[in-house]
Protein backbone atom coordinates (compact mmCIF):
# COMPACT_ATOMS: atom_id res chain seq x y z
CA UNK A 1 0.00 0.00 0.00
CA UNK A 2 1.15 3.50 -0.75
CA UNK A 3 2.08 5.03 2.63
CA UNK A 4 0.88 8.50 1.59
CA UNK A 5 -2.54 7.13 0.69
CA UNK A 6 -2.85 5.37 4.09
CA UNK A 7 -2.40 8.67 5.95
CA UNK A 8 -5.26 10.36 4.11
CA UNK A 9 -8.47 11.17 6.13
CA UNK A 10 -7.06 10.68 9.67
CA UNK A 11 -7.79 14.28 10.68
CA UNK A 12 -11.36 14.00 9.40
CA UNK A 13 -11.97 10.85 11.44
CA UNK A 14 -10.55 12.51 14.54
CA UNK A 15 -12.71 15.57 13.99
CA UNK A 16 -15.84 13.48 13.48
CA UNK A 17 -15.11 11.43 16.62
CA UNK A 18 -14.51 14.48 18.76
CA UNK A 19 -17.54 16.29 17.38
CA UNK A 20 -19.79 13.29 18.00
CA UNK A 21 -18.57 13.02 21.61
CA UNK A 22 -19.20 16.70 22.19
CA UNK A 23 -22.67 16.52 20.61
CA UNK A 24 -23.63 13.59 22.87
CA UNK A 25 -22.35 15.41 25.97
CA UNK A 26 -24.11 18.63 25.00
CA UNK A 27 -27.33 16.75 24.24
CA UNK A 28 -27.26 14.99 27.61
CA UNK A 29 -26.72 18.28 29.41
CA UNK A 30 -29.51 19.92 27.41
CA UNK A 31 -31.99 17.18 28.31
CA UNK A 32 -31.03 17.33 32.00
CA UNK A 33 -31.29 21.12 32.12
CA UNK A 34 -34.59 21.12 30.26
CA UNK A 35 -36.09 18.58 32.67
CA UNK A 36 -34.80 20.59 35.60
CA UNK A 37 -36.36 23.75 34.21
CA UNK A 38 -39.69 22.01 33.66
CA UNK A 39 -39.72 20.72 37.25
CA UNK A 40 -38.73 24.13 38.61
CA UNK A 41 -41.41 25.93 36.60
CA UNK A 42 -44.11 23.52 37.78
CA UNK A 43 -42.89 23.79 41.36
CA UNK A 44 -43.03 27.58 41.04
CA UNK A 45 -46.61 27.72 39.79
CA UNK A 46 -47.67 25.25 42.50
CA UNK A 47 -46.08 27.48 45.15
CA UNK A 48 -47.67 30.57 43.60
CA UNK A 49 -51.10 28.94 43.68
CA UNK A 50 -50.65 27.85 47.30
CA UNK A 51 -49.47 31.31 48.35
CA UNK A 52 -52.33 32.95 46.47
CA UNK A 53 -54.94 30.79 48.19
CA UNK A 54 -53.38 31.51 51.59
CA UNK A 55 -53.27 35.24 50.85
CA UNK A 56 -56.93 35.20 49.81
CA UNK A 57 -57.90 33.51 53.08
CA UNK A 58 -55.81 35.99 55.08
CA UNK A 59 -57.50 38.85 53.22
CA UNK A 60 -60.91 37.46 54.18
CA UNK A 61 -59.83 37.22 57.82
CA UNK A 62 -58.66 40.82 57.75
CA UNK A 63 -62.02 41.93 56.35
CA UNK A 64 -63.91 39.88 58.96
CA UNK A 65 -61.83 41.28 61.79
CA UNK A 66 -63.06 44.79 60.94
CA UNK A 67 -66.54 43.73 59.82
CA UNK A 68 -67.66 40.41 61.37
CA UNK A 69 -70.86 40.53 59.29
CA UNK A 70 -68.92 40.54 56.02
CA UNK A 71 -70.23 38.06 53.43
CA UNK A 72 -69.83 37.61 49.70
CA UNK A 73 -67.18 37.00 47.08
CA UNK A 74 -64.15 38.96 45.98
CA UNK A 75 -60.99 38.45 43.99
CA UNK A 76 -57.42 39.24 44.96
CA UNK A 77 -54.93 39.93 42.16
CA UNK A 78 -51.33 39.30 43.13
CA UNK A 79 -49.78 40.00 39.76
CA UNK A 80 -49.34 36.65 38.08
CA UNK A 81 -51.58 34.76 40.43
CA UNK A 82 -55.08 35.39 41.68
CA UNK A 83 -57.36 34.23 44.46
CA UNK A 84 -61.14 33.90 44.22
CA UNK A 85 -62.52 34.15 47.74
CA UNK A 86 -66.01 33.45 49.04
CA UNK A 87 -67.22 34.14 52.57
CA UNK A 88 -70.40 32.29 53.57
CA UNK A 89 -72.28 32.71 56.84
CA UNK A 90 -73.72 29.34 57.85
CA UNK A 91 -76.31 30.95 60.11
CA UNK A 92 -78.94 31.34 57.41
CA UNK A 93 -77.57 29.83 54.20
CA UNK A 94 -80.24 27.10 54.01
CA UNK A 95 -77.60 24.34 53.97
CA UNK A 96 -76.87 21.56 56.45
CA UNK A 97 -73.20 22.57 56.76
CA UNK A 98 -72.32 20.34 59.72
CA UNK A 99 -74.06 17.22 58.35
CA UNK A 100 -76.33 16.63 61.33
CA UNK A 101 -79.53 16.46 59.29
CA UNK A 102 -80.70 19.95 60.24
CA UNK A 103 -80.29 23.20 58.37
CA UNK A 104 -79.25 26.44 60.02
CA UNK A 105 -79.72 25.18 63.58
CA UNK A 106 -78.00 26.61 66.65
CA UNK A 107 -74.78 24.69 65.94
CA UNK A 108 -74.34 26.62 62.70
CA UNK A 109 -75.06 30.02 64.19
CA UNK A 110 -72.17 32.48 63.90
CA UNK A 111 -70.13 29.97 61.89
CA UNK A 112 -68.40 31.26 58.76
CA UNK A 113 -66.75 29.37 55.91
CA UNK A 114 -64.01 31.08 53.89
CA UNK A 115 -63.02 29.36 50.65
CA UNK A 116 -60.06 30.79 48.78
CA UNK A 117 -59.04 29.32 45.42
CA UNK A 118 -55.57 30.45 44.38
CA UNK A 119 -54.71 30.18 40.69
CA UNK A 120 -51.41 30.52 38.89
CA UNK A 121 -51.48 30.82 35.09
CA UNK A 122 -55.08 29.65 35.05
CA UNK A 123 -57.84 31.49 33.24
CA UNK A 124 -61.53 30.76 33.46
CA UNK A 125 -64.15 31.46 30.84
CA UNK A 126 -67.31 33.36 31.73
CA UNK A 127 -68.97 30.09 32.82
CA UNK A 128 -66.19 29.35 35.26
CA UNK A 129 -64.61 26.60 33.18
CA UNK A 130 -60.85 26.33 32.96
CA UNK A 131 -59.46 27.47 29.63
CA UNK A 132 -56.78 25.05 28.49
CA UNK A 133 -53.62 27.09 28.06
CA UNK A 134 -50.28 25.69 26.86
CA UNK A 135 -48.53 27.02 29.96
CA UNK A 136 -47.78 25.37 33.25
CA UNK A 137 -50.62 26.11 35.64
CA UNK A 138 -51.88 25.13 39.07
CA UNK A 139 -54.55 25.92 41.61
CA UNK A 140 -54.90 25.41 45.34
CA UNK A 141 -57.89 25.71 47.67
CA UNK A 142 -57.75 26.92 51.27
CA UNK A 143 -60.80 26.38 53.46
CA UNK A 144 -61.12 28.16 56.79
CA UNK A 145 -63.93 27.66 59.27
CA UNK A 146 -64.42 30.56 61.68
CA UNK A 147 -66.72 31.38 64.56
CA UNK A 148 -67.81 34.83 65.58
CA UNK A 149 -67.04 35.45 69.21
CA UNK A 150 -69.64 36.96 71.45
CA UNK A 151 -68.42 37.88 74.90
CA UNK A 152 -70.73 37.87 77.86
CA UNK A 153 -68.29 38.11 80.72
CA UNK A 154 -69.60 38.93 84.16
CA UNK A 155 -68.34 39.19 87.72
CA UNK A 156 -70.02 38.30 91.00
CA UNK A 157 -67.32 40.00 93.10
CA UNK A 158 -64.31 42.26 92.68
CA UNK A 159 -61.71 39.57 93.43
CA UNK A 160 -62.48 35.87 92.88
CA UNK A 161 -60.29 33.14 94.27
CA UNK A 162 -61.11 29.56 93.34
CA UNK A 163 -59.93 28.10 96.64
CA UNK A 164 -61.56 28.99 99.99
CA UNK A 165 -58.36 27.82 101.70
CA UNK A 166 -56.29 30.27 99.68
CA UNK A 167 -53.40 31.95 101.45
CA UNK A 168 -53.58 35.74 101.41
CA UNK A 169 -50.81 38.04 102.42
CA UNK A 170 -52.32 41.37 103.36
CA UNK A 171 -49.62 43.90 104.26
CA UNK A 172 -50.37 47.31 105.77
CA UNK A 173 -53.58 49.24 105.37
CA UNK A 174 -52.93 51.16 102.16
CA UNK A 175 -55.06 48.83 100.05
CA UNK A 176 -58.73 48.70 99.16
CA UNK A 177 -60.74 45.85 97.67
CA UNK A 178 -64.20 47.07 96.80
CA UNK A 179 -67.27 45.29 95.52
CA UNK A 180 -69.10 48.62 95.24
CA UNK A 181 -69.71 49.35 91.57
CA UNK A 182 -67.31 52.06 90.47
CA UNK A 183 -67.12 53.74 87.11
CA UNK A 184 -63.82 54.07 85.32
CA UNK A 185 -63.60 57.75 86.27
CA UNK A 186 -64.02 56.85 89.94
CA UNK A 187 -67.67 57.87 90.23
CA UNK A 188 -70.35 55.54 91.61
CA UNK A 189 -71.54 52.90 89.18
CA UNK A 190 -75.14 51.88 88.48
CA UNK A 191 -75.11 48.31 89.80
CA UNK A 192 -75.73 47.00 93.28
CA UNK A 193 -72.73 46.24 95.46
CA UNK A 194 -71.06 42.82 95.15
CA UNK A 195 -68.70 41.12 97.60
CA UNK A 196 -65.17 42.49 97.64
CA UNK A 197 -63.71 38.99 97.71
CA UNK A 198 -65.60 35.93 96.54
CA UNK A 199 -64.73 32.28 96.87
CA UNK A 200 -66.46 28.97 96.21
CA UNK A 201 -66.62 27.69 99.80
CA UNK A 202 -66.69 28.95 103.36
CA UNK A 203 -65.02 32.38 103.38
CA UNK A 204 -64.05 32.15 107.07
CA UNK A 205 -60.52 31.07 106.24
CA UNK A 206 -59.95 34.18 104.17
CA UNK A 207 -61.59 36.51 106.70
CA UNK A 208 -59.34 35.13 109.43
CA UNK A 209 -56.29 36.28 107.50
CA UNK A 210 -57.35 39.92 107.74
CA UNK A 211 -56.07 41.81 110.76
CA UNK A 212 -58.54 43.96 112.64
CA UNK A 213 -57.15 47.12 111.04
CA UNK A 214 -57.51 45.62 107.58
CA UNK A 215 -61.10 44.44 107.70
CA UNK A 216 -62.55 47.75 106.59
CA UNK A 217 -60.25 47.63 103.56
CA UNK A 218 -62.39 44.92 102.00
CA UNK A 219 -65.74 46.55 101.36
CA UNK A 220 -68.88 45.83 99.40
CA UNK A 221 -71.92 43.63 99.87
CA UNK A 222 -72.15 42.27 103.42
CA UNK A 223 -68.97 43.93 104.58
CA UNK A 224 -66.72 44.95 106.04
CA UNK A 225 -64.98 42.71 105.55
CA UNK A 226 -66.89 41.91 102.39
CA UNK A 227 -65.83 38.33 101.81
CA UNK A 228 -68.52 35.91 100.67
CA UNK A 229 -69.24 32.57 99.09
CA UNK A 230 -70.08 32.98 95.40
CA UNK A 231 -71.01 30.76 92.46
CA UNK A 232 -68.25 28.39 91.33
CA UNK A 233 -66.70 29.50 88.06
CA UNK A 234 -65.05 27.35 85.41
CA UNK A 235 -62.08 29.65 85.03
CA UNK A 236 -60.01 27.34 82.83
CA UNK A 237 -62.80 27.04 80.26
CA UNK A 238 -63.28 30.80 80.22
CA UNK A 239 -59.56 31.39 79.85
CA UNK A 240 -59.26 28.80 77.07
CA UNK A 241 -62.12 30.47 75.23
CA UNK A 242 -60.51 33.88 75.48
CA UNK A 243 -56.92 32.96 74.63
CA UNK A 244 -57.42 32.67 70.86
CA UNK A 245 -58.70 36.25 70.85
CA UNK A 246 -55.40 37.59 72.18
CA UNK A 247 -53.71 40.16 69.98
CA UNK A 248 -50.76 40.53 72.32
CA UNK A 249 -49.06 37.32 73.42
CA UNK A 250 -46.17 36.72 75.77
CA UNK A 251 -44.48 33.42 74.90
CA UNK A 252 -43.51 32.40 78.43
CA UNK A 253 -42.41 30.61 80.47
CA UNK A 254 -41.45 33.85 82.24
CA UNK A 255 -41.87 37.31 80.76
CA UNK A 256 -41.41 40.86 82.00
CA UNK A 257 -43.17 43.87 80.54
CA UNK A 258 -43.61 47.58 81.03
CA UNK A 259 -45.86 49.73 78.84
CA UNK A 260 -49.33 49.71 77.39
CA UNK A 261 -51.67 46.73 77.30
CA UNK A 262 -54.44 48.22 75.18
CA UNK A 263 -55.36 51.89 75.20
CA UNK A 264 -56.72 52.93 78.57
CA UNK A 265 -56.90 56.63 77.73
CA UNK A 266 -59.08 56.08 74.65
CA UNK A 267 -60.83 53.03 76.14
CA UNK A 268 -59.71 50.66 73.38
CA UNK A 269 -59.44 47.21 74.97
CA UNK A 270 -57.38 44.27 73.74
CA UNK A 271 -56.92 40.68 74.89
CA UNK A 272 -53.45 39.93 76.27
CA UNK A 273 -52.27 36.38 76.87
CA UNK A 274 -49.13 35.43 78.78
CA UNK A 275 -48.21 31.79 78.20
CA UNK A 276 -46.39 31.61 81.49
CA UNK A 277 -45.63 33.85 84.42
CA UNK A 278 -45.65 37.60 83.87
CA UNK A 279 -43.93 40.43 85.71
CA UNK A 280 -45.31 43.89 85.05
CA UNK A 281 -42.66 46.39 85.95
CA UNK A 282 -42.27 50.14 85.64
CA UNK A 283 -45.31 52.01 84.46
CA UNK A 284 -48.00 49.81 82.94
CA UNK A 285 -51.43 50.91 81.83
CA UNK A 286 -54.00 48.82 80.10
CA UNK A 287 -57.55 48.16 79.04
CA UNK A 288 -59.14 44.84 78.13
CA UNK A 289 -58.56 41.29 79.28
CA UNK A 290 -55.29 40.03 80.72
CA UNK A 291 -54.88 36.24 80.85
CA UNK A 292 -51.83 34.79 82.59
CA UNK A 293 -51.02 31.06 82.52
CA UNK A 294 -49.08 31.26 85.76
CA UNK A 295 -48.12 33.79 88.39
CA UNK A 296 -48.45 37.51 87.80
CA UNK A 297 -46.39 40.13 89.64
CA UNK A 298 -47.34 43.80 89.70
CA UNK A 299 -44.16 45.61 90.62
CA UNK A 300 -44.42 49.18 89.38
CA UNK A 301 -47.27 51.57 88.74
CA UNK A 302 -50.25 49.73 87.31
CA UNK A 303 -53.50 51.17 86.00
CA UNK A 304 -55.92 48.79 84.26
CA UNK A 305 -59.58 48.71 83.28
CA UNK A 306 -61.07 45.33 82.47
CA UNK A 307 -60.70 41.79 83.67
CA UNK A 308 -57.62 39.89 84.84
CA UNK A 309 -57.47 36.08 84.84
CA UNK A 310 -54.53 34.17 86.31
CA UNK A 311 -54.05 30.46 86.81
CA UNK A 312 -51.34 31.09 89.42
CA UNK A 313 -50.53 33.51 92.21
CA UNK A 314 -51.36 37.21 92.12
CA UNK A 315 -48.75 39.43 93.73
CA UNK A 316 -49.24 43.16 94.13
CA UNK A 317 -45.81 43.98 95.46
CA UNK A 318 -45.12 47.11 97.50
CA UNK A 319 -43.22 50.11 96.20
CA UNK A 320 -43.02 51.46 92.70
CA UNK A 321 -46.34 53.31 92.69
CA UNK A 322 -50.04 52.59 93.00
CA UNK A 323 -51.84 49.63 91.50
CA UNK A 324 -55.36 50.28 90.28
CA UNK A 325 -57.86 47.89 88.73
CA UNK A 326 -61.36 48.81 87.59
CA UNK A 327 -63.28 45.68 86.64
CA UNK A 328 -62.65 42.30 88.21
CA UNK A 329 -59.87 39.88 89.01
CA UNK A 330 -60.02 36.08 88.92
CA UNK A 331 -57.41 33.58 90.09
CA UNK A 332 -57.12 29.83 90.51
CA UNK A 333 -54.38 30.34 93.09
CA UNK A 334 -50.73 29.41 93.34
CA UNK A 335 -49.35 25.90 93.15
CA UNK A 336 -47.44 26.63 96.36
CA UNK A 337 -46.97 29.61 98.65
CA UNK A 338 -49.22 32.63 98.97
CA UNK A 339 -52.08 32.79 96.48
CA UNK A 340 -52.66 36.52 96.67
CA UNK A 341 -50.28 39.16 97.96
CA UNK A 342 -51.63 42.64 98.61
CA UNK A 343 -48.83 44.97 99.59
CA UNK A 344 -48.60 48.74 99.26
CA UNK A 345 -51.03 51.09 97.59
CA UNK A 346 -53.44 48.68 95.87
CA UNK A 347 -56.91 49.69 94.70
CA UNK A 348 -59.06 46.87 93.28
CA UNK A 349 -62.64 47.85 92.46
CA UNK A 350 -65.52 46.10 90.77
CA UNK A 351 -66.61 48.13 87.75
CA UNK A 352 -69.63 47.12 85.67
CA UNK A 353 -68.72 49.91 83.26
CA UNK A 354 -65.25 48.46 82.58
CA UNK A 355 -66.67 44.94 82.15
CA UNK A 356 -69.37 46.22 79.78
CA UNK A 357 -66.72 48.08 77.78
CA UNK A 358 -64.72 44.88 77.36
CA UNK A 359 -67.82 42.87 76.39
CA UNK A 360 -68.99 45.42 73.86
CA UNK A 361 -65.73 46.24 72.19
CA UNK A 362 -64.17 42.79 72.11
CA UNK A 363 -67.29 40.97 70.91
CA UNK A 364 -67.67 40.40 67.20
CA UNK A 365 -64.19 39.13 66.48
CA UNK A 366 -63.64 35.86 64.69
CA UNK A 367 -61.91 32.75 65.94
CA UNK A 368 -60.23 30.28 63.58
CA UNK A 369 -61.55 26.75 64.17
CA UNK A 370 -60.10 25.00 61.16
CA UNK A 371 -57.58 25.84 58.42
CA UNK A 372 -57.15 23.33 55.61
CA UNK A 373 -55.59 23.34 52.20
CA UNK A 374 -56.70 21.01 49.43
CA UNK B 1 6.64 9.91 -8.95
CA UNK B 2 3.23 10.40 -10.48
CA UNK B 3 2.07 13.98 -9.78
CA UNK B 4 -1.38 12.72 -8.88
CA UNK B 5 0.19 11.01 -5.92
CA UNK B 6 1.85 14.26 -4.87
CA UNK B 7 -1.59 16.01 -4.52
CA UNK B 8 -3.32 16.11 -1.12
CA UNK B 9 -1.73 17.26 2.10
CA UNK B 10 1.87 17.43 3.01
CA UNK B 11 3.15 16.15 6.36
CA UNK B 12 3.56 19.73 7.52
CA UNK B 13 -0.07 20.54 6.68
CA UNK B 14 -1.29 17.41 8.44
CA UNK B 15 0.81 18.28 11.49
CA UNK B 16 -0.50 21.83 11.65
CA UNK B 17 -4.12 20.82 11.17
CA UNK B 18 -3.74 18.03 13.74
CA UNK B 19 -2.28 20.48 16.22
CA UNK B 20 -5.15 22.94 15.64
CA UNK B 21 -7.72 20.14 15.90
CA UNK B 22 -6.08 18.81 19.05
CA UNK B 23 -6.17 22.29 20.58
CA UNK B 24 -9.83 22.67 19.66
CA UNK B 25 -10.70 19.22 21.01
CA UNK B 26 -8.88 19.88 24.29
CA UNK B 27 -10.46 23.33 24.56
CA UNK B 28 -13.89 21.86 23.95
CA UNK B 29 -13.26 19.01 26.38
CA UNK B 30 -12.05 21.47 29.00
CA UNK B 31 -15.08 23.68 28.45
CA UNK B 32 -17.35 20.64 28.73
CA UNK B 33 -15.57 19.57 31.89
CA UNK B 34 -16.00 23.03 33.42
CA UNK B 35 -19.64 23.10 32.33
CA UNK B 36 -20.34 19.68 33.83
CA UNK B 37 -18.54 20.65 37.03
CA UNK B 38 -20.51 23.90 37.25
CA UNK B 39 -23.76 22.09 36.52
CA UNK B 40 -22.90 19.61 39.25
CA UNK B 41 -22.24 22.44 41.69
CA UNK B 42 -25.51 24.07 40.72
CA UNK B 43 -27.30 20.76 41.21
CA UNK B 44 -25.79 20.37 44.69
CA UNK B 45 -26.84 23.90 45.62
CA UNK B 46 -30.24 23.35 44.11
CA UNK B 47 -30.59 20.07 45.95
CA UNK B 48 -29.83 21.92 49.18
CA UNK B 49 -32.32 24.74 48.64
CA UNK B 50 -34.69 22.42 46.86
CA UNK B 51 -34.43 20.05 49.80
CA UNK B 52 -35.40 22.88 52.12
CA UNK B 53 -38.34 23.74 49.89
CA UNK B 54 -39.41 20.12 49.72
CA UNK B 55 -39.02 19.70 53.49
CA UNK B 56 -41.02 22.86 54.15
CA UNK B 57 -43.69 21.76 51.70
CA UNK B 58 -43.82 18.26 53.22
CA UNK B 59 -44.06 19.56 56.80
CA UNK B 60 -46.57 22.22 55.84
CA UNK B 61 -48.73 19.61 54.16
CA UNK B 62 -48.69 17.51 57.32
CA UNK B 63 -48.94 20.23 59.94
CA UNK B 64 -50.87 23.15 58.42
CA UNK B 65 -54.15 22.05 59.99
CA UNK B 66 -52.66 20.97 63.30
CA UNK B 67 -54.40 22.16 66.43
CA UNK B 68 -51.97 24.05 68.67
CA UNK B 69 -53.66 22.76 71.79
CA UNK B 70 -53.19 19.16 70.61
CA UNK B 71 -49.40 19.41 70.40
CA UNK B 72 -47.49 17.04 72.63
CA UNK B 73 -43.92 15.86 72.59
CA UNK B 74 -41.09 13.93 74.14
CA UNK B 75 -38.40 16.37 75.29
CA UNK B 76 -34.94 15.97 73.81
CA UNK B 77 -32.53 14.20 76.16
CA UNK B 78 -35.27 13.40 78.66
CA UNK B 79 -36.60 9.89 78.59
CA UNK B 80 -39.72 8.79 76.79
CA UNK B 81 -42.56 10.49 78.66
CA UNK B 82 -44.95 12.49 76.49
CA UNK B 83 -45.98 15.92 77.77
CA UNK B 84 -48.06 18.81 76.42
CA UNK B 85 -45.69 20.86 74.29
CA UNK B 86 -44.18 23.78 76.17
CA UNK B 87 -42.84 26.93 74.59
CA UNK B 88 -39.11 27.21 73.85
CA UNK B 89 -38.41 23.62 74.83
CA UNK B 90 -36.67 21.20 72.43
CA UNK B 91 -38.54 18.00 71.65
CA UNK B 92 -37.33 14.90 69.83
CA UNK B 93 -40.81 13.64 69.01
CA UNK B 94 -43.97 15.51 68.05
CA UNK B 95 -47.50 14.23 68.55
CA UNK B 96 -50.46 16.06 67.07
CA UNK B 97 -54.00 16.05 65.75
CA UNK B 98 -55.30 17.97 62.76
CA UNK B 99 -58.59 19.83 62.74
CA UNK B 100 -60.32 18.59 59.62
CA UNK B 101 -63.75 20.09 59.82
CA UNK B 102 -66.90 20.86 61.75
CA UNK B 103 -69.43 18.05 61.99
CA UNK B 104 -72.62 17.80 64.03
CA UNK B 105 -71.86 20.87 66.06
CA UNK B 106 -68.31 19.98 66.99
CA UNK B 107 -64.80 20.31 65.67
CA UNK B 108 -63.58 17.05 64.14
CA UNK B 109 -60.00 15.91 64.57
CA UNK B 110 -57.80 13.52 62.65
CA UNK B 111 -56.79 11.24 64.33
CA UNK B 112 -60.04 11.35 66.28
CA UNK B 113 -60.01 12.21 69.97
CA UNK B 114 -59.71 9.05 72.03
CA UNK B 115 -57.39 7.41 69.53
CA UNK B 116 -53.60 7.62 69.35
CA UNK B 117 -52.28 10.97 68.11
CA UNK B 118 -50.19 11.17 64.95
CA UNK B 119 -46.43 10.98 65.63
CA UNK B 120 -43.47 12.54 63.88
CA UNK B 121 -40.15 11.16 65.07
CA UNK B 122 -36.70 9.93 64.07
CA UNK B 123 -36.41 6.17 63.78
CA UNK B 124 -32.97 4.56 63.79
CA UNK B 125 -32.16 1.32 61.98
CA UNK B 126 -30.08 -0.67 64.53
CA UNK B 127 -28.12 -2.42 61.78
CA UNK B 128 -27.09 0.48 59.59
CA UNK B 129 -27.32 3.18 62.23
CA UNK B 130 -29.10 5.42 59.73
CA UNK B 131 -32.07 7.45 60.86
CA UNK B 132 -35.27 8.28 59.06
CA UNK B 133 -37.97 10.83 59.83
CA UNK B 134 -41.16 8.85 60.22
CA UNK B 135 -44.79 9.94 60.26
CA UNK B 136 -46.98 7.45 62.10
CA UNK B 137 -50.71 7.89 61.83
CA UNK B 138 -53.53 5.44 62.51
CA UNK B 139 -51.13 2.51 62.71
CA UNK B 140 -49.41 3.25 59.41
CA UNK B 141 -45.88 4.57 59.06
CA UNK B 142 -44.40 6.51 56.20
CA UNK B 143 -40.91 7.84 55.75
CA UNK B 144 -40.72 11.58 55.14
CA UNK B 145 -36.92 11.93 55.02
CA UNK B 146 -34.02 9.50 54.96
CA UNK B 147 -30.49 9.70 56.40
CA UNK B 148 -31.71 11.91 59.24
CA UNK B 149 -29.02 12.56 61.85
CA UNK B 150 -31.18 14.52 64.28
CA UNK B 151 -34.53 16.27 64.53
CA UNK B 152 -35.69 18.96 66.95
CA UNK B 153 -39.22 20.35 67.33
CA UNK B 154 -39.69 23.68 69.09
CA UNK B 155 -42.73 25.92 69.66
CA UNK B 156 -42.49 29.69 70.04
CA UNK B 157 -45.78 31.61 70.12
CA UNK B 158 -47.76 29.98 67.35
CA UNK B 159 -44.73 29.07 65.27
CA UNK B 160 -43.52 25.49 65.16
CA UNK B 161 -39.85 25.19 64.24
CA UNK B 162 -38.52 21.91 62.88
CA UNK B 163 -34.74 21.49 62.64
CA UNK B 164 -33.67 18.46 60.65
CA UNK B 165 -30.03 17.51 60.15
CA UNK B 166 -29.40 15.11 57.28
CA UNK B 167 -26.29 13.52 55.82
CA UNK B 168 -25.92 15.15 52.45
CA UNK B 169 -23.81 12.44 50.86
CA UNK B 170 -21.70 15.21 49.40
CA UNK B 171 -20.18 17.40 52.10
CA UNK B 172 -20.84 17.92 55.77
CA UNK B 173 -24.31 17.18 57.19
CA UNK B 174 -26.88 19.84 56.40
CA UNK B 175 -29.28 21.28 58.98
CA UNK B 176 -32.49 22.58 57.50
CA UNK B 177 -34.91 24.68 59.53
CA UNK B 178 -38.59 24.94 58.73
CA UNK B 179 -40.84 27.47 60.48
CA UNK B 180 -44.57 26.89 60.33
CA UNK B 181 -47.20 29.27 61.65
CA UNK B 182 -50.01 27.21 63.14
CA UNK B 183 -53.31 29.03 62.89
CA UNK B 184 -55.69 26.60 64.57
CA UNK B 185 -55.88 27.02 68.36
Amino acid sequence: MNPRLSRRGNALLLALGATTTLIVAAGTLLVAVTQERTATEQSMVNAQARDASTSGAEDALARLSTDPKFEGAFAVDMGGSTADVTVVDWTDDGVDNDNDGTKDEADEEDMILVTSTGRSNETLDKNGNLIDLPTRHAHSVTEVILRRTDLNLAANQAVYVDDPAALFKFAGTAFLISGNDTNMDGSKGPNAALPGIGTVGNPAGIISQLKATQKDKVIGDGGPPSVAKVTDMDLMTTMDFLKPLATKVFGGPSDSYSGDLGDLKNEKPIVVHAKGSLKLNGNTTGCGILIVDGDVDFNGTFDFAGIIYASGAIRFNGGGGGKNLRGALFTLGAVSGDDITINGSVDLRYSSEAIALVNEQLSGGVEVLSWRRK
Amino acid sequence: MNRRLQRGTSLLEVSISTAILAFLVFAAAHASSVAISTADDVNVRDATTGGERRNASRFEGQLLSVSLSSLQGIPSNQGVAVEPMLEKVDYQELQFRRVVGYEKGAITYEPALGTAAARLYRSVDPKSGYGTLVLENRGQSSTLLSDVRSVVFRLVDSTLTIEVTTGSGHDAPITRTTNLVLRVP
